[in-house]
């Protein structure tokens, strides 16, 4: 009998804009593009609450209200919630509705949808503590399960959360690590003594999130009912089925036409005709179930590409030394204690900069995979670069 | 299916030739007869090319009753000056007038006689006996004629092959209806179109009012360089040992080539960055103009301009070069970002470009968008990081932009009509 662990997690990046080498030293102002082009961050924000958001939070609202074991967990990065409360209040009101109804989970992650985990100790948290601080000011609510930025995980970072009180931590639930195991159990990180693990489905999450309007795909059309029955399944062999995905996926990535809020509306009633199913927020599951076994990552897994690494973020030297340059110069920029100047800095954290720059899927035919607001990756280094020397100037760095 | 054979029209070869036209015709050629197609290859006037083992080279002159006088050594360049395939009319009137002054005897005088003349030798050629083959393909307005007389005569299909129109060389200014007409009526007997890229496949289309359906893309490949081990250049690479940023420009000095807003651009990066050399290397009409823009902009001393020069030398100049820019205003395809890139030197290249439908590890520009020219010159010469991806991936990408893709392509357009035709 087991229960769906639904995650929706949510971002939106303060993307720069063309920003020049003429620029640094007279406009400290990165993230203001008012233009038509793709790096105007207010224009974005508000096609994405119409398309996704609110369409979705809707659908989601009249679920909980439609079906009392319906229940599920969500996720905001810090800097999407600051646009929102700045530009889309009405938006966030949807948001804050839902976690009202005590039914909706909120996870912990960095305020600024950063890798500094990976980075810098101190300054991933002073990062999470950000978070927690707006969550508990906007929602009123303390999280107890961490996500990392991209799922990206490793042992200690679990050992970092148990230390750190959360009761569960999540991460993909990659065959080469699980082997034999499935994604479907509740499982104990390596080196910890209570905190749970949970792991993604990526079959049965990706079947919604990348498959739903594949019309090449032999299971497509996708329906309610069908997803029911392979959630049930599993009975027998797991006792929670983890789908974690983007909240876009509904109205951005698939969008409203493939049927996909229709999709969302009748999920639940299928999945609740068995009496054995039911739904659990993250922090339920993680209490619900032991853990079956201890699973170790010694190295980072993300919920990214068929390499489920960090090489989309760190693959090239563009990357890397955009990374290492940016938290070389963390004691000085902290020093300053110029909050504006701090704040601008761990904006240039967010993990979709360095994304931009990737270069893996810049050849030709694969171009398609690459999404980004700049034509091309070294575009978007250009703009990073120049910014982040703007960053040491004011900061007076050489 | 037997081997396929085309009787290819051609203006120059390399050695002998000025521009990417000749090194197109080589590369294509070669790897077509690599994918089992006989080339027959038509020259219209005779050179020594005793170094090509591979292609069946015939000489238009060698049947003709006019053939193309032989002139003294010393005036071959200007001769080889007047056979240049982007020569403006203006240009040619001026540069025959200095040959004939200094002796020289050639007998058809206008550069549109010359593409008539070819016309005409390819007529005598045919009544000499030609060989047995399945397909024309001609390359470019100077061979249209040739290609024309020959689909006349033979009855054969007629593919013409479009390098550049006269609305790249013109570069926005009016174009000359004689070249336009010639281009038109090539375009319009043929019975298919082969373009060196979708934005001249529009051009082709739009301007030239010819049937989409028989126009199709063939991007050119890249071709290895031979390098000149007594090169001019090189030296050239011990500026940046001094610790100078070398920007280079390469190509024709012509208003095709947008070499006004490269210094345009030049006079922006040094109000950031003083150490910075650029140089300009080739000739064109617009040397002395261009000239002229650096030293009213103050910065001629940062410029330095080569003159001509020849194609074994181009890597030793790539190899001194932080970035080659190609600004260009109109550029059908453009092989210098290729040729660059083989040799590991990032590209700044015009979006209003061909190569740029092909190349995505470089860094692109509109060329009057000066501004954003200097802002990527400055942060390639900033950031060795971005100079080094660029460079890794550029090298990577340009071994797959072949001849062989291109020859494949056009070997299937020939089957097309082979098997009408058979």
């Amino acid at each position: 009998m087991p229960t769906i662990a639904l995650y929706l997690k949510t971002h939106q990046p303060f993307r720069i804009k063309h920003y020049r080498a003429f620029d640094v030293g007279h406009d400290h102002e990165y993230f203001n593009d008012k233009g038509e082009g793709k790096t105007n961050n207010v224009k974005i924000l508000k096609k994405i609450c119409e398309k996704s958001y609110k369409p979705t939070n809707k659908v989601l609202l009249e679920l909980l209200k439609k079906h009392p074991e319906f229940t599920f967990s969500i996720s905001l990065s810090g800097v999407l919630l600051e646009q929102l409360e700045e530009h889309a209040p009405a938006t966030l009101e949807t948001f804050k509705k839902l976690v009202a109804t005590g039914r909706v989970e909120v996870l912990g992650e960095t305020y600024y949808h950063s890798l500094a985990f990976y980075y810098s100790i101190s300054e991933f948290e002073a990062q999470v503590k950000m978070q927690n601080k707006t969550l508990k000011r906007i929602f009123g609510i303390t999280p107890k399960v961490f996500s990392n930025t991209e799922l990206a995980y490793r042992n200690d970072l679990a050992l970092w959360a148990e230390n750190n009180g959360y009761k569960g931590i999540i991460a993909e639930g990659w065959d080469p690590i699980l082997g034999w195991r499935t994604s479907n159990f509740v499982y104990e990180p390596t080196g910890t003594k209570k905190i749970k693990l949970l792991l993604k489905n990526y079959r049965l999450s990706d079947d919604i999130a990348f498959r739903f309007s594949n019309k090449s795909w032999s299971e497509w059309p996708l329906t309610a009912d069908k997803f029911a029955s392979w959630v049930h399944d599993v009975n027998g062999n797991g006792e929670t089925v983890n789908l974690f995905m983007d909240y876009e996926t509904f109205g951005e990535h698939q969008w409203e036409d493939t049927g996909i809020f229709d999709f969302l509306r009748h999920m639940p009633k299928e999945i609740l005709k068995n009496k054995d199913n039911g739904f659990k927020t993250l922090s339920e599951t993680c209490k619900a179930y032991d853990a079956k076994d201890v699973v170790d990552m010694p190295h980072i897994v993300t919920w990214a590409d068929s390499e489920r690494d960090l090489s989309a973020w760190t693959g090239n030297s563009m990357q890397q030394s955009s990374l290492s340059e940016l938290y070389r110069i963390e004691s000085k920029v902290i020093a300053t204690k110029d909050a504006k100047l701090i704040d601008d800095w761990r904006k240039l954290q967010t993990s979709d900069h360095v994304y931009y720059m990737c270069t893996k899927w810049f050849s030709d035919g694969d171009v398609h995979k690459y999404f980004s607001p700049y034509e091309s990756p070294y575009d978007a280094f250009i703009a990073f670069t120049n910014a982040l020397s703007d960053i040491k100037h004011r900061a007076k760095i050489d | 299916m037997p081997a396929k054979k085309v009787l290819m029209f051609g203006w120059e070869y390399p050695p002998h030739h000025s521009g990417g036209l000749g090194v197109a015709c080589k590369g294509l050629a070669h790897a077509l007869i690599d994918n089992e197609v006989h080339v027959c290859f038509v020259l219209p006037k005779t050179v020594s090319l005793t170094d090509e083992k591979r292609v069946n080279i015939k000489f238009a002159d060698a049947y003709s009753k006019l053939p193309i006088e032989n002139i003294s050594v010393h005036l071959e360049e200007l001769s080889r000056e007047l056979q240049n395939p982007y020569i403006t009319s203006v240009e040619y009137e001026r540069k025959l007038a200095t040959f004939i002054k200094y002796g020289g005897k050639i007998i058809p005088r206008t550069l549109f006689e010359q593409v008539d003349h070819y016309g005409t030798m390819t007529k005598e050629m045919f009544a000499n006996g030609m060989e047995d083959f399945d397909v024309i393909h001609a390359h470019d307005w100077l061979c249209y004629s040739a290609g024309i007389a020959a689909k006349e005569i033979s009855g054969k299909p007629l593919i013409v092959h479009v390098h550049a129109t006269e609305f790249d060389r013109c570069g926005g200014n009016s174009v000359n209806q004689q070249v336009y007409d010639r281009e038109r009526r090539g375009m319009h007997v043929a019975d298919h179109v082969i373009a060196v890229s979708e934005l001249t496949r529009k051009i082709i289309i739009d301007k030239y009012g010819v049937d989409p359906t028989k126009v199709t893309v063939v991007h050119n490949g890249n071709s290895d360089a031979d390098k000149n081990p007594k090169s001019r250049f090189k030296d050239l690479y011990k500026l940046r040992e001094a610790g100078k940023k070398v920007v280079l420009f390469a190509g024709r000095i012509t208003i095709q080539k947008g070499v006004d807003y490269f210094v345009q651009a030049a006079k922006k990066v040094l109000e950031y960055e003083k150490n910075v050399q650029f140089i300009v290397a080739g000739s064109g009409d617009m040397e002395e103009q261009v000239k002229g823009l650096a030293s009213h902009l103050g910065i001629r001393d940062n410029f330095l301009f080569t003159g001509y020069y020849k194609l074994d030398e181009q890597s030793d100049l790539f190899a001194a070069a932080d970035v080659v820019v190609m600004p260009s205003v109109s550029e059908p395809f453009g092989i210098i970002p290729l040729e660059s890139m083989s040799n590991g030197t990032p590209v700044i290249m015009s979006k209003q470009s061909g190569v740029s439908e092909v190349v995505t590890h470089a860094l692109k520009i509109d060329f009057w968008d000066t501004d954003e020219m200097a802002n990527k010159i400055l942060a390639i010469i900033h950031h060795p990081v971005l100079k080094q991806t660029l460079s890794q991936e550029g090298l990577r990408q340009v071994k797959d932009i072949t001849w062989d893709k291109a020859a494949k392509k056009t070997s299937s357009i020939y089957t097309n009509f082979y098997s009408k035709t058979k």
